[in-house]
């Protein structure tokens, strides 16, 4: 079965098509790396997996069902999102409880067993190095022990798919370790995991362990959109012959030269190569 | 998500935040008090009202010269009238007995009018006027009546009592309702203030809550049970303790009405209800998208 299959996805920001036609499909125990220049997307289409966006055009379909039509003002329905674990860039919290009720909770919103939820709690901890923190209030904890929290909180259960934005933003070299071994237990669990990571070290670390790379590159074009195009490139077979590119991104150019400059920062910044478009499956 | 979670919720709230339970519990005391201030002033009113119209007789005092038979005959006309409720004579003879039972009631000594003849009180007519509004008027109107009969030489028609009665009435009724004003003016301020506070304070938790996938319910339902609980106590003591206050202040007189068991378990239904809407008010609707 498919953990998470993104179709034809389309997805806009403030009135921008950010990326146009995206595929995606993970299996269980997969493991995708999204990487890119920031403002490239990468957090609106693990957002748009997650089921709180609303794609312009596409499908999203989360362990076998489909998020159906989105009302323009919904987000994917909570039976849906409950097979999800998410990690956004700045995760929300129960601040007056402690980390482990934090966990409890997902686990109990994920239909958990109550009985085994407190020890499956503190091994979710546990496995990303937060088990002395765990009957800490929130609100008395550094950002990057709160980041451990919500990423053992993301990928207690295990839920079909989790969803990771930047997970290692804020953590140390010891955590990127822990962190390793706490995706390769999901993954051995069944669940797949979609990440988006500029994070070049655990990048590396995640693809001798498996994981698919998927590049949101700039490519400056004056092509049919007169915009900006982003292309998706990973060791997968290309997009069925007929069949739109994987990742495309297109700006509306308003303000040509505050564009031009943005690229220009992005091409300094970011050696970004140049791919053919590429689908991914 | 079962009752299970949700008690545990609701109660692992209450062990958090103890101060904010307290503050809904008072909160809905003083409303549930004031109310039951509002309540028990007019229960006193209706009741002084009754009691007035139980006490107010208009009477004619009759010539010593008319025949029994007029006499008689002016009772039976008096009793038809519409707005009396009884029409009786009295005669001079027990109207001391009757004045001598009312001194003794009052605390005098009994035989204060032990030298008085027994027939130096008139003879008159004694008419109870029926329940229902504007009794010093309609007592005038039967005194006029009564007035230009033949034979009857005097009538009292108690206008001054009544009149003051009435108006301490009116006054009693406005007490209430301003009661009944303080009441929901302090109902909406302390009430929406508490909503408006968890509301803010909540947010995240409400976002927390859209991210995990938990909806409806198992969203705000920990916080509704909270609030109910909070409410039904605060409530239903609050009601008990604004009647006994008020009952003190009316020095013993008062008190609130008796209530049905059906009323007992409306008014526990209504708070229950209030409880749970202030804790789906106390949640804000999640953004959803997480700042995308």
């Amino acid at each position: 079965m498919v953990s998470v299959r993104l179709a034809g996805l389309t997805l806009e920001r403030g009135g921008q098509t950010i990326i146009r036609h995206a595929h995606l499909t993970l299996g269980p125990g997969e493991l995708v790396v999204v990487t890119g220049p920031r403002g490239a997307g990468k957090s609106l289409l693990l957002a748009a997996a997650a089921g709180l966006v609303v794609p312009r055009e596409g499908t999203i379909e989360v362990a076998g069902r489909s998020l159906g039509v989105l009302r323009a003002s919904s987000t994917a329905s909570a039976s849906i999102r409950r097979h999800i674990g998410y990690l956004p860039s700045d995760p929300p919290f129960s601040r007056e409880e402690s980390a482990a009720d934090n966990v409890m909770l997902a686990l109990a919103v994920r239909g958990f067993p109550a009985d085994r939820a407190a020890a499956a709690a503190e091994k979710a901890l546990a496995d990303v190095g937060a088990a002395g923190i765990a009957n800490r209030l929130i609100l008395a904890l550094s950002p990057s022990e709160r980041r451990l929290v919500a990423i053992a909180r993301a990928l207690c259960g295990p839920p079909a798919i989790a969803i990771l934005d930047e997970p290692t933003a804020g953590l140390g070299h010891g955590d990127l370790e822990r962190l390793t071994v706490a995706f390769s237990n999901a993954r051995a669990s069944g669940a797949a995991l979609l990440c988006a990571s500029n994070d070049g070290g655990f990048i590396d670390v995640l693809t001798k362990t498996g994981a698919r790379q998927v590049r949101l590159a700039d490519q400056t074009l004056a092509g049919a959109h007169g915009g900006l195009r982003v292309v998706a490139d990973d060791d997968t077979p290309v997009t069925p012959p007929g069949e739109v590119a994987g990742f495309e991104r297109v700006e509306q150019r308003g303000d040509r030269q505050s564009d031009q400059r943005d690229n220009d920062e992005r091409a300094t910044n970011l050696d970004l190569p140049v791919h053919p478009a590429r689908g991914v499956s | 998500v079962t009752p299970g979670f949700l008690l545990r919720r609701a109660t692992a709230r209450a062990r958090r935040a103890p101060l904010v339970v307290i503050a809904v519990t008072l909160a809905f005391a003083v409303v549930s008090g004031l109310a039951a201030a509002a309540a028990a002033l007019s229960h006193e009113s209706a009741r002084a009202r009754e009691q007035l119209t139980e006490q107010t007789h208009v009477v004619a005092y009759l010539d010593a010269g008319l025949p029994a038979e007029q006499a008689a005959a002016l009772v039976i006309a008096f009793q038809r009238l519409g707005g009396v409720a009884a029409a009786r004579e009295v005669s001079g003879r027990d109207a001391l007995v009757e004045l001598q039972a009312t001194i003794r009631s009052a605390g005098a000594r009994g035989d204060l009018l032990g030298e008085i003849e027994p027939d130096l009180l008139p003879r008159s007519i004694e008419i109870t006027l029926a329940p229902g509004g504007d009794l010093p008027g309609r007592a005038r109107d039967v005194a006029d009546r009564l007035g230009r009969l033949p034979g009857v030489t005097a009538v009292d028609a108690m206008a001054d009592g009544l009149t003051k009665m009435a108006s301490a009435g009116v006054l009693t009724a406005q007490l209430s309702s301003l009661f009944s004003a303080v009441a929901a003016l302090a109902a909406l301020s302390l009430l929406g203030g508490l909503v408006i506070r968890e509301r803010a304070h909540h947010r995240e938790l409400a976002e927390t809550m859209h991210l995990l996938g938990a909806r409806g319910l198992s969203m705000w339902l920990p916080l509704g049970i909270g609030d109910a609980v909070a409410a039904l106590l605060g409530g239903m003591a609050g009601w008990q303790i604004g009647g006994w206050v008020t009952m003190l202040v009316l020095e013993g007189r008062g008190g609130l009405p008796a209530m049905a068991i059906v009323e007992v378990v409306a008014g526990a239904i209504v708070f229950v209800a209030a409880g749970l809407l202030m804790g789906r008010l106390s949640l804000p609707r999640p953004r959803g998208a997480l700042g995308m």
